[in-house]
């Protein structure tokens, strides 16, 4: 440890260990191989969840090691973490919203002369 | 090691060279750095997720346009991708670890290979955009594609090529998607180049690295949004 590292106003954040970079690089490596076995397995209409929930898995772990945000000070989760929940919310909109006005529609269009 | 600590006493009233005049302390300087790209990479979440909206309404409107169009995409190609992003992002990380320990000869090496990462991934994507216009399988009005092309996707989706509906809308939102990450991959190599060349020259050290750190944060929400997109376009069954 320098000297200088432990005064105040030097606390630049701690390198992340070697071990922890490549068990994550593995991780992220096995899961890939996972999702594109799991497509192979036809599992019909359960199978796009699957996927999504792996990928989210790998992006925590981009964002939790790689991004170093395990030790980031709690603004930045927050701000990360925020526009992932609005992106979340713009998709949930979207998906409840797009096919339940469909049969209203389909009506309408039978109704007109 | 020995310079930077001395320099730092003996500047103490006036400042090394990289700490910028307006901050008091190494610390706060990185921290108004890592704020401000933590805010922009906020900005890049939501205004890919404007697409990630499209996607999802057009998938589940036209279900059928996504089952036969994913025969088009090459799930070998997809997948060798995910795996050189997610290495170039792994050297990435390790390059902000060199940094921060100060061991600038695998600092350059872990930038270099970072780079070569965005160079394989763009080559390979070229490859795949190629054989795509090679097919006439382009986005909109211009979609065209081939009666071989055709010939092949009925044959693997099962189905007479007088079935298979116009699939212009899948190509418009894969270009749309894949091109503004594609993008994203050539600033983020534009990023890379410079912060080799600091390297190179020895502008960092472990007060001073947020250019690093900053390049490997949007590097890896490069690889991030990668993450999602080859489960969503490579991955339709």
């Amino acid at each position: 440890m320098h000297h200088d590292d432990e005064q105040s106003g030097y606390d630049l954040g701690h390198p992340m260990p070697m071990k922890i970079l490549i068990g994550v690089f593995a991780t992220l490596l096995f899961f890939t191989w996972l999702t594109v076995w799991v497509a192979d397995q036809h599992l019909g209409s359960i199978d796009l969840s699957i996927s999504m929930l792996i990928a989210t898995v790998k992006a925590t772990l981009v964002a939790v090691f790689f991004m170093h945000l395990i030790h980031d000070k709690g603004v930045n989760r927050i701000a990360f973490l925020s526009a992932v929940i609005f992106a979340g919310l713009f998709l949930a909109v979207v998906l409840g919203d797009g096919v339940e006005y469909q049969q209203t529609i389909i009506d309408f269009s039978n109704s007109k002369p | 090691m020995e310079a930077s600590a001395n320099q730092h006493s003996e500047e103490h009233h006036d400042h090394p060279e990289w700490l910028a005049h307006h901050f008091e302390t190494p610390q706060q300087q990185f921290e108004a750095g890592k704020f401000g790209i933590w805010i922009f990479l906020v900005t890049e979440v939501l205004f890919f997720s404007g697409l990630f909206c499209a996607y999802a309404y057009y998938r589940t409107h036209h279900p059928d346009l996504f089952q036969y169009a994913h025969h088009f995409l090459s799930t070998k190609m997809g997948a060798i991708n995910t795996v050189v992003l997610i290495s170039s992002s792994f050297t990435m990380a390790t390059a902000v670890r060199m940094a921060q320990l100060e061991n600038r000869k695998w600092l350059i090496i872990n930038l270099a290979l970072t780079f070569v990462g965005a160079v394989g991934f763009l080559v390979i994507k070229g490859f795949e955009y190629a054989h795509k216009f090679h097919e006439g399988l382009y986005w909109g009005k211009a979609y065209n594609p081939s009666d071989e092309a055709l010939e092949t996707i009925a044959h693997a989706a099962n189905v007479p090529v007088d079935q298979l509906p116009d699939m212009h809308q899948f190509f418009s939102i894969y270009y749309c998607m894949t091109g503004l990450h594609g993008i994203h991959v050539v600033i983020g190599m534009a990023a890379i180049l410079w912060v080799l060349v600091r390297a190179v020259k020895g502008e960092f050290n472990r007060h001073y690295f947020t250019a690093v750190d900053a390049t490997g944060l949007y590097w890896h929400l490069v690889d991030l949004i990668w993450i999602f997109l080859f489960p969503l376009m490579y991955l339709i069954r």
